[in-house]
């Protein structure tokens, strides 16, 4: 059923990163934000918080994106769930990989503060609109 | 919707606070190439190197430090080959982390 984005799963491990990427997202986007350290946070978190969507950073120590991905897949509350992943590997042969993941898209790293709810609704839209 | 200049303002904030860490992200960074060149360029120390290098090409554009990203990014790339290939060439090594430790000392000179 289509539905408006409300709420966003975050994961990144970079605490700098986090803060602008909420402050973008909370106040710009006017979402609510849940923000992970880790994908074992996230992981955590998931069944409470009920996303909408999830960013995921893909380079992260001890579980990457692409591996959060898949055991968040494995899960009641996440096998469905859209997942964006945000990285700076966006050659063309390396979104389509991610999107062989199950990605429904890729938001370029580093992101403008500015644009990037813009960014997100728009991947939304694509999906929902 | 929040006010630009309030946005503005707290933007600014993360990013004097993201300056004030430069330093001693600078101390960690240079400790963890020591580290990694004493274990002779074991996978562990490496790619905690290669950790501490990739976030600061993220957040060095992120935050409008155009010169520490694309040096963080230059130095990322072989670290990457090297974590994926141990018999890949180290020579340039060297002299791209020089390169990282000078933008990242000039970034941290700035103000917010």
């Amino acid at each position: 059923m289509d539905h408006v984005l409300q709420r966003i799963l975050y994961v990144e491990d970079e605490p700098d990163i986090q803060a602008v990427a909420r402050l973008s997202l909370e106040h710009i986007g006017g979402f609510t934000v849940e923000v992970c350290s880790s994908g074992r946070e996230a992981l955590e978190k998931l069944p409470q918080f009920k996303p909408d969507l999830i960013l995921l950073d893909v380079m992260m120590p001890d579980m990457d994106g692409p591996t959060t991905l898949q055991a968040l897949r494995a899960t009641p509350e996440g096998s469905t769930v859209p997942v964006a992943f945000m990285t700076a590997k966006v050659q063309p042969q390396e979104i389509a990989h991610y999107k062989l993941l199950g990605a429904i898209d890729v938001i370029p790293k580093p992101f403008d503060p500015m644009t990037l709810a813009d960014k997100v609704r728009a991947i939304w839209g694509q999906r929902h609109g | 919707m929040a006010d630009l200049g309030e946005l503005e303002a707290k933007l600014a904030a993360i990013k004097r606070d993201y300056v004030a860490e430069l330093p001693a992200r600078a101390t960690n960074l240079r400790s963890a190439w020591i580290l990694t060149q004493s274990e002779d360029w074991a996978q562990s120390p490496l790619r905690e190197l290669h950790r501490l290098v990739h976030n600061l090409a993220g957040s060095g554009a992120t935050f409008g430090f155009a010169d520490l990203g694309v040096r963080a990014h230059a130095l990322e790339l072989p670290l990457m080959a090297l974590l994926e290939d141990p018999s890949a060439d180290r020579n340039a090594l060297p002299e791209l982390f020089e390169a990282l430790m000078t933008a990242l000392a000039a970034a941290a000179k700035q103000n917010a």
